[in-house]
Parts: structure tokens; sequence; C-alpha cells
């Protein structure tokens, strides 16, 4: 079925968590009924505060979970592993986490070249007994630390490390100019300075500390997955008492990602592996760590993957137990909670819809807000569902929505295959045949430019370099007021439709960005520090550009097949369509041209007390979004078998 | 000496040497998660989007019809224009012209000595009554703050904008001659108006607006001699408009 629904399912944001008062649950397991969707009504928007009545859909108890598609790991390494120069040429690192090397010895780099660079900052060493003048120069930079003076401190630091003379404090400074760099804003220069110091090995002095500041980078950076390799080339270290809940869960999550990756290299039994692994790791964080939501979310996830609903059910609905809005979470905590919380709704209601139980999926569809991260997948996917049980007027209302000006260039191709699926089993074959073109004249330039892209077999950066290319022509196209390349810009946002994909993206941004900032530093203009710094970032910049040029092509990939698919299935409704207009044709001219075709429906804009009515006039009110219903007016007089046939096809994700 | 410098210098150092030994997370400050994306996708959401109608850069003309109203002497019936341009959805220009037609105003009675109280006629209010407008003009500024829609009893449903006008206006009335000289002058004055209109929109092209308009000028009086010079006084005319507008160009794309 959905193009999105697949990749999803696995694919979800493993982070956060919010909810409801004394939460149902409601379908596979559950004796309790879903609630009654309201009935059509004319193509309007309905404002609604109102609750809906119940339905007897019914309760079944287990949900057959061969009929799910787990979705397809389609981002392949966007947190794998830090891999060894060789492998990070393939991009993947799919063996098992290395465990951090006993001790590795630093070569102690060369003193920095002379000529050509700024004066840098020294300390005079002071004749203090007690002390050596070189400890004192170590202490004069900490002070620079303490007082704020983050570039001073951090030229310091630097001196020190490259000083022959300063050896046995050589540590100590780096440790000194990685907590520098964070203070100065350089995330990513700090992690780099730090993965160094942990790199010499678990008896280095600095090592337990270090391995803080990386959760402290994590906290800071767009994207928390730049520490998941770090953290997983330590998993045997003796993690902080205190971080150990969080450490669990980045270790999980990184074996989660990695089992995707394997999963996408078709490696069945080594993404099996890593699933468990995850899945262990989730299972020791207990109740009362604020990481348990997330960890029992990332456990539900693997027993779906794995085809074990009842269990994927049970997880999900102990996150819903466990994410309950509370006074007593701190903001930062409480939005975690809130999205953790909508994921596992959705994942809910996949599951059942997976299941065909297409009601209890509306329910948990239900349950997503409007305006929340995950509403404009769920008003999708509940549409699909709506269609499954004939509720043409609800399911063509929410594709409304999905063609409000403001959301019209999400990618949901699927949403057009679905409105002419629709229209074909109302017989409303000149719609159905619209829409159809619609989509081709909107989707078949955007598989040609994907198909241009993958034919050329580029190296991997090379894709992310082409995708890049596009950001900064639409930003330049921003900037001078015009409109970016519409298909350019949809082989992007599609592209970025993978999350992993679009946070490694941010990530690169941020180390750009981080790049730049080093001019806000005019005391490290022209330094040797700068330019280590320069050479650092450019050096991670590189292994991420590497990474999402993998992720990068496997998607376009991935998504050149499912257009397709879907142009495709396209092209069968159209051909069927013919047919049965070329049929009721026949009969009418059998019949003597008196037959018609569609019949009237009947319809009523009544609504319920607690709601307004509002008719449909192409303008898209904040308020409205969601909750339109269309009116289809016609149907057909006489159903025949082949539409479902054609319907069918064009649900994949139903099978 | 010596050795109370190096007393000093190490007293100052003790707080360095304790700050080494400060946690990492003391000396990470807030490690907060940032607030990783743009905010809430309720709150990006436009109020509207995929307007059935927008003014801003379109032409605006409407012909108005309008009914002066708390007429004490006179009642006007303007027939006019006013030309807008918007420069933005909210902020626009406008210049009105109107030839107003009066008539006596029921409210205004004439008591004359020995009989009954009744209405004027123009020829006895001509010159003494004030408020003889014949002609208004005014360059108004034009802000329209509020966008909305309407539903009538659930049956019909309409689009509108609310907007208020204020700006210079210049008024050609009848004033009255010297002091004893029956009859009246064409005379100019000067002044502003201010008001409150609202549109309902048909279509993408054309609206409905009503306005109320307070002019505000100042008109000489009966009992101005020339001797003593003019006497004048601030009137305050209230007029009720409604026009059909018309906007040009007849198509707009959302910005």
């Amino acid at each position: 079925m959905f193009r999105s629904l697949r990749p999803l399912v696995l694919l979800l944001p493993l982070l956060i968590a919010g909810g409801a008062w004394g939460q149902t649950f409601q379908g596979l397991d559950s004796p309790q009924q879903p609630k009654k969707k309201k009935a059509a009504k004319k193509s309007s928007s309905t404002k609604s505060a109102a609750s809906k009545s119940s339905t007897t859909a019914p309760a079944s108890s287990t949900a057959p979970a061969t009929s799910v598609a787990p979705a397809s790991a389609t981002v392949p390494a966007a947190s794998a592993p830090a891999a060894t120069p060789a492998k990070a040429q393939e991009g993947l690192d799919l063996s098992s986490p290395t465990p951090a090397k006993a001790k590795q010895e630093m070569p102690m780099p060369p003193p920095p070249p002379k000529k050509g660079t700024a004066p840098t900052t020294t300390f005079e060493a002071l004749d203090v007994s007690g002390r050596t003048a070189d400890r004192q120069r170590l202490e004069a930079a900490n002070a620079s630390f303490n007082r704020g003076e983050n570039d001073k401190a951090a030229l310091a630091a630097w001196e020190l490390m490259y000083d022959p003379k300063m050896a046995p404090l050589q540590l100590e400074s780096q440790y000194l100019l990685g907590k520098t760099l964070y203070r100065m804003g350089q995330y990513h220069a700090a992690l780099g300075e730090f993965s160094q110091i942990l790199a010499r090995g678990k008896d280095t002095k600095f090592f337990s500390k270090s391995l803080e500041w990386l959760f402290f980078i994590s906290h800071k950076t767009v994207n928390e997955s730049v520490i998941l390799d770090e953290v997983a080339r330590y998993a045997n270290a003796d993690w902080p008492e205190r971080y150990r809940d969080e450490f669990h869960y980045l270790l999980a999550r990184y074996h989660f990602v990695r089992g995707r990756a394997l999963d996408t290299v078709e490696q069945k039994a080594e993404a099996a592996k890593s699933f468990e692994e995850a899945r262990k790791l989730a299972l020791t964080i207990p109740p009362s760590s604020r990481f348990y939501a997330q960890a029992r979310y990332l456990e539900g996830l693997t027993w779906f993957r794995d085809g074990k609903m009842p269990m994927a059910l049970e997880a999900m609905k102990e996150v819903v137990r466990v994410t309950r809005p509370s006074g007593n979470r701190t903001p930062a905590d409480a939005k975690v909670a809130d999205a953790t919380r909508d994921l596992a709704f959705m994942q809910l209601a996949r599951i059942h819809y997976g299941a065909r139980q297409n009601r209890y999926a509306l329910y948990y569809y239900g349950k997503i807000e409007r305006g929340k991260p995950q509403w404009l997948e769920a008003l999708f996917e509940s549409a699909w569902a709506n269609y499954r049980i004939g509720q043409y007027e609800q399911a063509l209302g929410n594709l409304i929505t999905l063609s409000s000006p403001f959301f019209r260039d999400e990618y949901f191709p699927e949403a057009l295959i679905l409105k002419a699926v629709i229209y074909y089993e109302n017989c409303r074959y000149a719609e159905s045949t619209a829409i159809i073109r619609e989509f081709e004249r909107r989707y078949k330039p955007v598989y040609d430019a994907l198909d241009d892209l993958t034919r050329k077999n580029m190296e991997a950066a090379d894709y992310y370099a082409v995708l890049a290319d596009i950001q900064k022509k639409n930003r330049a196209a921003a900037k001078a007021g015009q409109s970016p390349d519409i298909i350019l810009e949809r082989v992007l946002k599609l592209a970025l439709s993978d999350k992993d994909l679009k946070n490694t993206n941010e990530s690169i941004i941020e180390l750009e960005n981080e790049l730049e900032s080093e001019r806000s530093h005019p005391s490290l203009n022209n330094t040797d520090l700068a330019k280590h710094l320069q050479d650092l970032l450019k050096k991670q910049r590189s292994a991420l550009i590497q990474k999402a040029g993998l992720m990068a092509k496997a998607k376009l990939e991935q998504e050149q097949n499912e257009l397709r698919t879907l142009l495709g299935n396209g092209e069968r409704i159209k051909f069927e369509t013919t047919t049965k207009e070329k049929e009721f044709l026949e009969e009418q001219l059998q019949a003597g041209g008196r037959r018609a075709i569609v019949k009237q429906y009947k319809y009523s804009v009544a609504v319920n007390d607690d709601q307004l009515y509002w008719p449909f006039q192409g303008e898209f009110w904040r308020d409205e979004l969601g909750t339109y219903q269309y009116t289809l007016t016609k149907g057909c007089i006489e159903r025949k078998t082949g539409n479902k046939a054609v319907s069918d096809a064009s649900a994949p994700a139903a099978k | 000496m010596n050795a109370r410098l190096v007393v000093l210098v190490a007293l100052a150092l003790a707080p360095v040497a304790r700050a080494q030994d400060l946690t990492p997370s003391t000396e990470a400050g807030d490690t907060a998660a940032v607030d990783r994306d743009i905010g809430p996708l309720k709150d990006r959401v436009p109020p509207v989007t995929g307007y059935t109608f927008l003014m801003a850069r379109r032409f605006e003309i409407a012909p108005t019809f309008s009914l002066s109203f708390r007429d004490a002497f006179w009642t006007k019936y303007v027939v006019g224009a006013t030309a807008t341009y918007h420069f933005t959805e909210t902020l626009g220009l406008a210049l009105r012209g109107g030839f107003a037609f009066t008539s006596v105003s029921g409210a205004a009675q004439i008591c004359p000595a020995g009989e009954a109280c009744r209405s004027p006629t123009k020829e006895e209010l001509d010159g003494k009554g004030p408020g003889q407008i014949k002609l208004i003009t005014a360059l108004d500024f034009e802000w329209a703050p509020l966008y909305g829609k309407i539903s009538l009893l659930a049956e019909g449903f309409a689009h509108f904008n609310l907007y208020l006008i204020a700006g210079p206006a210049a008024i050609q009335y009848k004033a009255p001659k010297d002091a004893n000289v029956p009859g009246s002058d064409s005379a100019w004055a000067v002044g502003g108006e201010a008001g409150l209109g609202m549109r309902f929109i048909f279509n993408r092209w054309m609206a409905l607006r009503f306005e109320l308009r307070d002019v505000i000028y100042r008109e000489k009086t009966v009992g101005a001699t020339e001797t003593t010079g003019a006497s004048y006084q601030v009137r305050n005319q209230l007029f009720f408009d409604i026009g059909l507008s018309f906007f040009f160009p007849n198509s707009f794309t959302e910005g």
C-alpha cells in the first residue's frame, strides 16, 4: 500500500514521547469497541470538538502478523558504525561493532610550523613553589577557560598540546581544548577532540569524562546520531552510572539502525542479530528511566520487524501508558514523551491496518492531533483505511487536506493514485482518467530525473553533491525571489523524506556552519589551531557526505522503483477505466442510449450539534484542515467485480 | 616581599585548581536538548491558504452610493466612485469623489411667528441650514486587518474583510452669504474623514462594500459678516456607503 508506510514503519524516528488520560486501546487484543466514524457529509469541513459515536467493528483477538509488511530498511547507513578506512570506502560498516582497543597510542603530532601564522597567546610562567612552569601554563589556560575567555583558552591549550616539552600534559591540554570548543559552540570539533582522547583507551585519565562529554555534545547537535559511532565503539566501557540508561538506549538505536541497513543489503540473519541486540539493550532500561518509553518503542519496532505483532502491540501500548501527560515532566521530557506517544499510536494503527482491522486502525490514526508531526502521515494512511471500508467521502476529504497549498509540496504521490481508484470505484471514469493524467504530468518528470541520476552510476558522495547542489540552487532562487525548479525540488524533497538522510543532511549543514563560524573568532584566524579545526571538520564532513551519499543513492533508487510501480498502477487504472467506459457505452447502445453509468447519492449537510458545517470553496482554513469530507454525489449503478481488482492492486501495503 | 607574592599567587590560583575538578556536567552548562525542529506544524501552517480572494497589488474601482444620516437640515445622497490601490493585503490608498444631491431633512423644522412649526422648503433653508454639501473628495489610507467568513444561519456563507480608513478630505458646500443676505455661495472646506468598512466577496474580482464614514470639516455658518469675519463651526457628517467593487487585474496568485 502506501509508499510511505513501508519505510515509515521501521524508519520512524526513534526519539521522543505525551497522551491522553485513561488511555483505552482498541483492536487486536482488546474487547473494547472503537468509536464510530461519523457519516459522510457534503464536500465540506466540519469543525468539531465532538467525539464520535461508537461502532460495531469486530474485535478479533490476534493480529495476522504475516499480513503486515515490515518497513523495508531503506536507510542504509544512517548511523552505521564508524568504519575502518577501507570500509568507509564502502560506506557501510555492517560488521559487528568493534570494542575499543585497550590502549591506543596516540602519536605526538609534529610541532606546528611557525611561518606564516599569527602570533598566538602565551602565558608567562610564574615561579610558584611546588608547581612546575608547565603546570602553571596549563593552569593559566584553565583559568582563561573558567573566565569564559574561550579563544584564549583554546589557543593556549593547542599550544600546550603541540609543545614537545609539555608531552606529559598533552592529554590534559587536549581535554581542555575539547571543553573549550564545546563552549565555543564548535560541537563537531569538540567531538573530534574527545574522540581522539577516547581512542587512547579506557585507562586514559580523561576517558570517562570524555564519554560524558559525548552526551552533552549529542544534546547540542541537531542530530544525536553523530555520536552513535563512538557509543558503539566503546560499548564495553564503564559508562558513568547516571548516563547508563541513555547509553543503553543509544546503543540499542545503533543496533537497530544497523539492523535496518543489513536488511537493506539482504543480510537477514545478521540483521536479526542486530535487532535482537537492540531489543536486549532496550529491555535493560528500567521503567523509572526517562528513556524507558523510547526504549519500549524501539523494542516494539523490532518485534514488528520480526512479524511478532502481539509483542509489538504490547510494547506500543506500554509506550502509550507510560507517556500519558503528566505535570511531573520537564518541558523537554514532556516534548519527547508526546512525540513518542504519537509514534506509538501510528505504529498501533499500522499494525491494525496490516491485519485488515481498518476501523481500529482509524481509531489510532485519529489519536494523532491536528498539527502534530505525524499528522499528515496519519491523514494519508487513514485515507487508505477509509477507502477499504468504503468511506470514500472521508478518504477524499483527507486528500483535500494534503492538497492544501501549504502541504502541496509534501511528497505523497500515492495520494493521486488513491484518488483515482476511488473515482474509478464510483464509476466516475472521466475524473479518474484526469487524475491519472495529473499524476503522470507531475511525477513522470520526477521519475525521469531519478532515472537520469541513478543511471549515471556516480560515486556515493556525488549523489549527495547533486542534492546539495539542488539545495543551493533553491536557496539562491528563493533569495532572488524566483521559484525553485519544481522537478528538482521534488527530487530533493523525496530524498529528504528519508529521515536518516535528512538528519545527516542537517548534520552536514551544521558542520558547514561550524566551519563558517570560525570567522566569528578573529583571534583564531590564521592560527594553526584554526587550520587544525578546519581540517578536522572537513574530514568529518567528508565522512558524513560519504554516508549521506550512500543513503541518497539508496533512497533515490528505492523511490524510483516505487514511482515506477505507481506509474504502472496508473497505467493499469487507465486501462481498466477505458475498458469500463467501453462496456458502459456498449450497454448504453444496447439499451437505446438510456442506460446511466452513475447514480445520484443522497447526501445531507446536517451535522451534529457540536459541529459546524462550512462548504469548501477552495480556501483552506487552518482550523478546518483534517476535517474535510468530500461529497462524491455519484456512485456506480452496478458495481463490477473488476473494480475491486484494480483497487487491490493499487494498495500494495494492503497485501 | 617575595614570600608574600608567592602566597598571594598561590591563593589566586587555588580556585583555578579547584575548577579543574569540576564535573563535565557542571562545565557543560545547560545540556537540555536543543529544539531540533522548527516549531510545531500547527504553528507553521498559515491561518488561511489557497485564498479565494486577495487584494495585494490590485486596483479596486467601486461605484458608490452614500446616504447621510443624523442630519439636522439636509439629507445628502452622494453618487460617487472610489479608486483604491492595494499595496499589500492590508494596506491601500484610496481616492474617492462624489456628487451630493440634497433634500431637506425630516428633522428640520421651521416655526414662523404665529404659525405652526413645519418642514421648511429647500429655498427657505438654503444658506441657513448647515451641511449643504455638494461635492466630497478624499484621499484615504486603508488598513484591512481582518479577513474572515461568516455563516448565516448555516445556510448562507460569505467571505468578508473589514477595513479602517482615514485621510484628508476636501468638501464643497453651500455656505451662507453675508449676514442678512439671503441665499448661498459655494465654498470649499478642508477636513478629514475616518471610517469603517466591510467587503463581502462574491468572487475573485467582485465584492460588495459597506462603509460608515465620518467627514469632519469646518463650515461657515449663518452670522458671518464682512466686518467681523466669518463664523465657523466644525461639523461631523456621517455617511453610510454602499458600493460594488471591481478588482483589476481580475485574477491573482497567492504569493
